[in-house]
Formats: C-alpha cells, structure tokens, sequence
C-alpha cells in the first residue's frame, strides 16, 4: 500500500510549536511542511518546507495573496490529508486541500482556553474533522476533544 | 522565591489578598505582579507592571509561581518546567468576563506540576510543600493521546471521492 502524503500547516509562533509537538502523529507519513517562517523551519531541523506568506482577516490583500499561494502548495503537493494547528494560512491550505478530496483536520490552538478561534469556527463548516484542545470547548463531534498538547 | 503573577487585563484582589496572608506566614520572599490591584500587599514587594525580559527572570527564578488560570502563564510554566498554584478567576465576581478559568484549570490540574487553590488556605499548603512537583518536559498523556488519535486519522487516508 502506497505511503499516505500529508500537508502539515503552520504558521510560526505557538501554532508552529504545537505542530512540532504533534510531529510523532505523522511517523507512517510522507509529510511536506508548510510554515510562514523559515528560522521556524530550520530551527526545527526540517528540509524542504515549503513557505508561505502569513496573512490574516485584517488584511485583505495579503488573504488573496494566501489564497492564491496555497492552491499552488494543495496542487503542487496532492496530499492525501491535510492538517493545521492555524492559523489563517493554515485554513487556506485546509480549504484547497477540502477541494481536492484531501482529508482535513483542524486542531485548534491550546491557546483558545475560552471559546474556537475564529479560524476554527470557519473550519466547522468544511474541514473533515475540527479538534478543540479544551474538554469544555467540544460539541459532539464538531469539534471534537482528543487530547491536549499539555 | 514565590513570584505571583495576575496577567495584565484585569485585577484579581482575591488572589493578591491571599498571597500576602500566606507571605506573612512564611519565611520564603514573595514578589509580584500585581497589575492594576486595589488591594496593596503589606507582605511582599511588588510591581505593578513587568517588562518581559524581567517577568521572564522572576518566572525563572522561582521555587513556585502563585497565578490566575490563564492559559499564557501555563504555557510560560510548562516552558520554564515550574511547579504552578493556580485560582481560577471568577465571572460572578467580575474577575473575568465568564467562568471559562474553572474548565481551564479543571482540565489542567490533571498535570503534574499544577496545584489548584481556591484561598489563603490552600495557596499556604501548597507554599509550605517542601517537594512540590514541576511541569515536566514529557509527553503527557493528554498528548499522547491527542498525537494517537491524529494518526489514527491519518491513516484512513483521503475523504472517499463521491461519484
């Protein structure tokens, strides 16, 4: 059976760490990474990753900008599965990755103790699976709690 | 050294209140970040306000953080690899918008390294601990759980096509 390929997404910072610490999730994977920052990348010690401009709601130009480049990141990489731990340009790669029949999971950040990320709201309405890191913060299954980083 | 620290949005005279009880009962110095507290500690020195490198010093520093359930000061303990005395902030009592510290500190206290107070009392015994335990570097199984479960994903492989 041909290896799973997997888009792995984030965007530097706690979202990045966190993804890191997921890292041993991805062991029977292909993974190509995808990161805002490339200092992140090659701290962690990762070859290849793919960069993509960061962006947020706030700025609608650089959104488009993210729009565009993840759709080249989905085409080029036709990953099997999809996954970020956020956050915009995460969601972007999600939502292309969605398009072209990938599995996609978004685990939103142990930081948001008090209610889903916006990010992780939006990600309710398409991505296969949205995981919340709060017990208090699940809904059934959407999202779901599994586990925590901490 | 205990430092004590209240995040920067909102007061917590509660928790201030009953660190500077526990201050006057031990022989350990306390110091704290006290943000914008009406109730001014007699027992311990105390800021106000914490440029990040100094905040990061006292942090590092300490035998044990006394601080509000938020979730920035436990990731900063996790980090720092300290042990944590922590008190929810109430929404009833206007010490938060809601009440989402409990399920925060709730799901936290499972950790090791983490001690939940709710006044003088409980901060004084946990203060007094000679062999607190800290937040560890290792996995917890929180998230061994959580990297199980993305791999179980994982290998069910792509949503199937509809036709």
């Amino acid at each position: 059976m041909p290896q799973i390929h997997v888009l792995a997404i984030a965007s530097g910072g706690g979202h990045w760490e966190q993804l890191m610490l997921l890292r041993p999730a991805f062991d029977n994977a292909a993974v190509s990474y995808v990161s805002t920052s490339k200092a992140h990348a090659e701290h962690a010690g990762i070859a290849n990753c793919i960069l993509m401009q960061d962006c947020n709601q706030d700025e609608p130009r650089k959104l488009a900008a993210g729009l565009l480049q993840s759709l080249r990141i989905v085409r080029k990489t036709k990953p099997d599965v999809a996954i970020s731990t956020g956050a915009a340009p995460g969601l972007l790669c999600l939502f292309w990755a969605r398009i072209h029949g990938a599995r996609t999971i978004w685990v939103d950040s142990i930081a948001n103790a008090e209610k889903l990320s916006l990010s992780g709201r939006i990600a309710l309405r398409f991505c296969t699976i949205v995981i919340t890191q709060w017990r208090h913060l699940a809904n059934g299954d959407r999202p779901r709690y599994m586990g925590s980083i901490l | 050294m205990i430092f004590l620290t209240i995040g920067t949005q909102l007061p917590f005279d509660r928790l201030v209140e009953a660190m500077d009880k526990t201050a006057e009962q031990i022989e350990e110095p306390v110091f704290g970040q006290i943000g914008r507290s009406s109730y001014t500690p007699k027992n311990f020195l105390y800021a106000d306000h914490l440029a990040p490198s100094e905040f990061e010093s006292y942090f590092a520093e300490a035998r044990l953080i006394v601080a509000h359930a938020g979730i920035g000061t436990i990731l900063t303990a996790s980090r720092l690899q300290k042990s944590l005395a922590l008190m929810a902030r109430s929404g009833e009592l206007s010490e938060h918008r809601n009440d989402h510290q409990f399920s925060t500190l709730k799901q936290m206290r499972e950790l090791q390294g983490i001690y939940e107070i709710e006044n003088a009392d409980s901060l004084w015994r946990v203060a007094s601990h000679s062999a607190l335990k800290t937040m560890s570097s290792c996995p917890s199984p929180a998230r061994l759980a959580l990297i199980s479960s993305i791999k179980s994903l994982i290998s069910a492989g792509p949503t199937p096509t509809l036709r």
